[in-house]
């Protein structure tokens, strides 16, 4: 693929400045906060998304080894099963990182909004659970 | 009492014979877990100005660190509002075998959580009482055991436990447990889905009603009204749902000292064969002995025969008051049949406390000498159980390509129409099915851990196939659709049978106030004790049953001195 070609070829570029400035070995996400902010606006066709949740959630893609996929989904490249996963973190609220034991969100997740007739448990009701919610 | 004294730090004793020890805390009434059996077995013996000491394995609690714990974490199930280790699973999340060797056919689903309140922390809060023939199942048809007190007996102590746990109710409608008493509170209004359902079954044999539960209806005995979080399992909020912190507080304002992280390891006897002396660890290591006049076991289903069997020693081959063989059999949960569908129009789950609606109409009936009885419950939060919704609803329609307005409004309509039920299932009592010491593992106090053997017999198998066409019944009755039923019986979290009580010593563990048989100053509470389990939630059972045993402890105290 182009962009794996691409990257090799920054990635042995970083081991010759490497080897020439004593720099770490490793390179730096290409995709930041930011920019994972914008590709979900983007994705979940929405504009009102918390953007400390979005660094929340950039860090667990990463975690996952999931940068690459980021950038090229950035740059407008089909990545289907990285999208789905992208807007399933925004609903539940959870991390794609499987082994956080933290929630990024939860009362804020997506899917409550989409369940406009409730709230996430554990927050009192708004409305008299016996009758109709007004919607 | 020399409570607080220093510890000291001692390996674990290991004999078996009759010790002569030094003694750390003495008292006159030794209560070994502080749940609602035991909680309020405590309090009730406080206030009249005994001396009382409350052991309880678990930490405390503050609720809102658990809280704070629920909402931030990701997987937010009956352990999550809890510190590590205080809510064993079953099972974990590899599907693997935790808590117990299970050794049965069926693996025992039903766990318990260790704290300072026990496992009332994430109970539901329904409080049933039990039916008057459930007392006398073998007389009136021929099955299991009678219990060796009759409804009648019991009954002015189910209004006293109404009425210490804040029970909500429609004192109109006895639901065929005559009462004498009203309940302090007016029921928890039915949810709108449970209105719903109830209308669509009008005239049929299944007429849903405002279950009773200890959660406040209004604001009383400084707790306040349930704000409908619809987090009762695994934590509520603002503490309407009763809770035994409630009686561990008011011992403790009595007078009563609570050692938490102390767990009893080991009972001793004198040559007397009278209960002398209690071997405790807590969780820093130190370790010690303590006395008492009288003991009394409130450890749940599973710890209660686990502490009694570890007790084997002189005089007590078998384990401590297990002269009867009976200390871990019978054990006995309310198998659970899970269903759901879909509405065919919303119905509005996921709003209000997660039960507020019970059928009782099948609790009782001569169906009884074919198939075992069952409640039915109407759920509150749509599949959440059946099919972790509505995190499943998201990842499907996600998965189906919907995206922005779309996908809100598919998993809108996808939740607001679901719909779930489940009835519990009586279950006899058999022998076969018990808790015995797994010798092979031990805890960090040294102890034995648990194995179970545990299989659900014909006749409650036949009660979870009547209980799914019942399901079948009611969701037709409402012309839903997607009808599912879970092929696998769930726990329901009601540990019995255990330590049953009876009339002959040679049949069970216990005399009818709960005083152990073998050991006349050591008595249990809990629902360890129940001889059959009926189809009702055992809470306010046993709590009636702790009242009533409390004034026995008392009366026998007096006696003593």
């Amino acid at each position: 693929m182009v962009l794996l070609g691409r990257r090799g070829f920054v990635f042995c570029g970083v081991v010759v400045l490497a080897s020439w400035s004593g720099l770490r070995l490793h390179a730096a996400p290409s995709i930041d906060a930011n920019g994972f902010l914008a590709l979900s606006k983007k994705l979940l066709q929405r504009e009102n998304l918390d953007a400390e949740a979005a660094a929340k959630f950039l860090q667990g893609f990463l975690a996952m080894g999931d940068e690459e996929a980021l950038n090229a989904l950035a740059e407008g490249l089909p990545q289907p099963e990285l999208e789905e996963r992208i807007l399933v973190a925004w609903y539940t609220g959870l991390s794609p990182d499987p082994s956080n034991p933290e929630a990024v969100t939860y009362g804020s997740a997506l899917v409550w909004q989409a369940m406009s007739y409730t709230k996430a448990p554990g927050f009192c009701a708004v409305e008299d659970w016996s009758e109709a919610p007004v919607l | 009492m020399k409570i607080g004294a220093r510890l000291p730090c001692s390996k674990r004793n290991e004999r078996r014979s009759p010790v002569a020890t030094a003694v750390d805390i003495e008292a006159d009434i030794l209560v070994i877990g502080s749940g609602v059996a035991g909680a309020l077995t405590a309090s009730e013996l406080a206030s009249q100005g005994l001396r009382v000491v409350i052991f309880e394995t678990g930490p405390r609690i503050e609720r809102g660190d658990a809280y704070d714990k629920f909402r931030s974490a990701a997987v937010k199930d009956l352990a999550s509002p809890y510190p590590a280790g205080a809510a064993p699973s079953y099972k974990n999340d590899a599907g693997q075998e935790t808590i117990y060797r299970q050794t049965g056919p069926q693996s025992f689903q039903s766990d318990y959580l260790k704290a300072v309140g026990g496992t009332t922390w994430h109970w539901l809060g329904s409080i049933p009482r039990f039916l008057p023939q459930d007392f006398k199942l073998q007389t009136t048809y021929g099955l299991g055991e009678d219990w060796p007190l009759s409804y009648e007996a019991l009954e002015p102590y189910y209004g006293w436990a109404e009425r210490e746990l804040g029970a909500s109710g429609d004192s109109e409608n006895d639901r065929g447990s005559p009462r004498t008493t009203p309940y302090p509170m007016p029921p928890i209004p039915q949810s709108h889905l449970d209105q719903k359902v109830a209308a669509a079954l009008t005239g049929s044999r299944y007429e849903f009603l405002a279950a009773p539960q200890a959660r406040n209806s209004i604001s009383r005995d400084d707790r306040p009204t349930c704000c409908g979080s619809a987090s009762c399992i695994p934590i509520c909020p603002v503490q309407a749902k009763y809770d035994a912190t409630v009686h561990v507080a008011k011992a403790e304002a009595a007078g009563a000292v609570l050692f938490p992280e102390t767990t009893a390891t080991m009972l001793h006897l004198d040559e007397a064969g009278t209960l002398k002396t209690v071997e405790f660890r807590r969780s820093n290591g130190t370790s010690g002995h303590a006395r008492a006049k009288i003991v009394v076991l409130a450890a749940n289903g599973i710890e209660t025969p686990r502490l009694m069997l570890n007790s084997a020693q002189e005089g007590a081959p078998g384990g401590l008051a297990n002269s009867s063989d009976l200390v871990g059999r019978n054990l006995m949960d309310h198998p659970v049949k899970l269903s759901w569908a879909m509405a065919p129009e919303p119905i509005w789950p996921f709003r209000g406390p997660l039960i507020t609606s019970t059928c009782d109409t099948l609790r009782d009936g001569t169906f009884r000498t074919d198939h075992a009885a069952l409640l039915i419950e109407i759920g509150n939060q749509g599949q959440a159980w059946s099919k972790n919704a509505p995190v499943s609803n998201v990842k499907h329609l996600i998965s189906q390509g919907l995206r922005g307005a779309a996908l809100d409004q598919a998993i809108f309509d996808a939740t607001s129409r679901q719909i779930e039920i489940s009835s519990m299932v009586e279950q006899l009592p058999i022998p076969e099915n018990r808790v015995t010491l797994d010798l092979d593992r031990r805890d960090e106090n040294g102890m034995p851990e648990v194995s179970i053997h545990f299989s659900i017999d014909p006749y409650t198998q036949a009660g979870l196939k009547a209980a799914e066409a019942a399901h079948t019944d009611i969701f037709s009755a409402m012309n839903a659709s997607e009808i599912g039923h879970d092929p696998e019986a769930k726990g329901a979290g009601h540990i019995m049978g255990t330590v049953r009580m009876g009339t002959d010593p040679k049949n069970a563990v216990l005399d009818q106030d709960l005083r152990s048989f073998d050991t006349r100053n050591l008595f249990v509470v809990g629902s360890a004790v129940f001889p059959t389990g009926g189809t009702a939630n055992p809470t306010l059972t046993l709590a009636a049953l702790a009242l009533r045993a409390s004034e026995a402890i008392s009366a026998q105290l007096a006696q003593m001195d």
